[in-house]
């Protein structure tokens, strides 16, 4: 897995003779690395697991991966993309691992009933636990590429064209993606609205 | 969808989305990841270097069933037809370490080994005369014990196996500065 997502620029293996040399400078590119990405990394694990202790776990396992592969981190052409690869991938596969999250009628209704105040003040209101669940599920229900370009969109840290490189796709695709992705989710809360609203 | 209520929506996913993405880990986020990293390359070292542990448990292991199979072969050879005494292999046992050609007396540890030595013979005395070599019989219940003690718990087997060559060494070095001394003693 996580082959497939390192550079090919990397640094050649080290000779013996430099190999001590070369083992502390990568203990000390991987340790730049977890200082400076750790949050972003925390960041894209949290935006697939909604949960933090999963989040943490997934950052853990992220950087062991990098670990593993921490001799090809120094040839690494731009490693908050690299670590954002790894981490989204480790998230993924960790989400498959989980059970499907899944909303009642009551609470689909009574998140509906929270939406007209939280759009008053929509800077100031904190999102309702069972708003937060109402938008994981509209956002589970779209289409997957959909999904991916708006889950990591929401990561404030990456830039749409940093979207496009770890979804391996272009700049212009992730933001169509986006902009359709928005169009279905208002679509979907118009229609719940008018559902629980109008009797 | 008309065109107010679509900014409105709209907003109000900015600012659901915006707030998805603002999730902060705990404080020390960073330390723990280092520290967790930190551990890893002797797990990993540990993980890579699993196989001489492997190969050296697995010598121990045959050495140890080799071993088992020698003392379980040796009593045919003594006493090959079931025909000799106890006191006649007693008889042998002290002829060998007792007074062959230089009139040495024998010593305890001779004395007791040969006993020992006698006790085995005795037992396997009973056992039918075997044509097959090396012998084909079912093991018997303690060798079965150690057998399964051995599948269920190779690394504890092969230290015991360890222990109990240093031990025989021991016994022998033992017996050797015994055998030695008592030569001294008799030129005295």
């Amino acid at each position: 897995m996580a082959e497939a997502v390192i550079s090919n620029g990397a640094i050649p293996l080290a000779d013996a003779d430099t190999s001590a040399t070369n083992a502390r400078t990568n203990d000390h590119a991987l340790e730049v690395a977890v200082r400076e990405h750790a949050r972003l990394v925390y960041r894209i694990a949290y935006s697939v697991l909604r949960n933090h202790h999963d989040a943490e776990d997934a950052t853990q396992e992220a950087f062991v991966r990098v670990l593993r592969y921490r001799r090809k981190l120094e040839g690494v052409q731009d490693p908050k993309t690299w670590l954002a690869r790894i981490a989204w991938r480790v998230a993924i596969e960790r989400n498959k691992r989980r059970p499907e999250i899944s909303l009642s009628e009551t609470e689909v209704s009574h998140a509906i009933g929270e939406l007209p105040s939280q759009l008053a003040s929509a800077e100031e209101k904190t999102l309702g636990r069972e708003m937060a669940l109402l938008l994981e599920l509209l956002m589970a229900a779209l289409p997957e590429p959909l999904r991916n370009a708006l889950t990591l969109s929401t990561v404030e840290e990456l830039a749409p064209h940093e979207i496009a490189e770890v979804l391996g796709t272009s700049e212009s695709s992730v933001r169509s993606r986006l902009f359709r992705a928005r169009q279905i989710l208002k679509e979907k809360l118009a229609k719940l609205e008018g559902k629980y609203e109008s009797p | 969808m008309n065109h107010r209520n679509e900014d409105r929506l709209d907003r109000w996913l900015d600012s659901a989305l915006n707030e998805q993405g603002k999730a902060e880990p705990r404080a020390g986020l960073e330390a723990r990841v280092l520290a967790n990293l930190a551990a890893m390359p002797t797990e990993h070292r540990a993980a890579r270097n699993w196989w001489p542990l492997a190969v050296s448990t697995a010598i121990a292991v045959a050495s140890l069933a080799l071993w088992l199979a020698q003392d379980g072969r040796r009593p045919e050879h003594r006493a090959p037809h079931g025909t000799a005494g106890a006191a006649q292999v007693a008889g042998q046992a002290s002829a060998a370490a007792g007074v062959p050609d230089g009139g040495l007396p024998i010593t305890k540890v001779a004395a007791s080994r040969a006993r020992s030595r006698s006790r085995h013979t005795v037992q396997d005395r009973r056992q039918p005369q075997l044509k097959q070599f090396p012998a084909a019989r079912p093991l018997s219940e303690q060798e079965q014990l150690l057998k399964a003690y051995v599948n269920h718990f190779p690394n504890e087997a092969a230290v015991i196996a360890r222990e109990q060559e240093q031990r025989k060494k021991e016994i022998e070095a033992l017996y050797a500065d015994a055998t030695r001394e008592s030569d001294s003693d008799q030129e005295r």
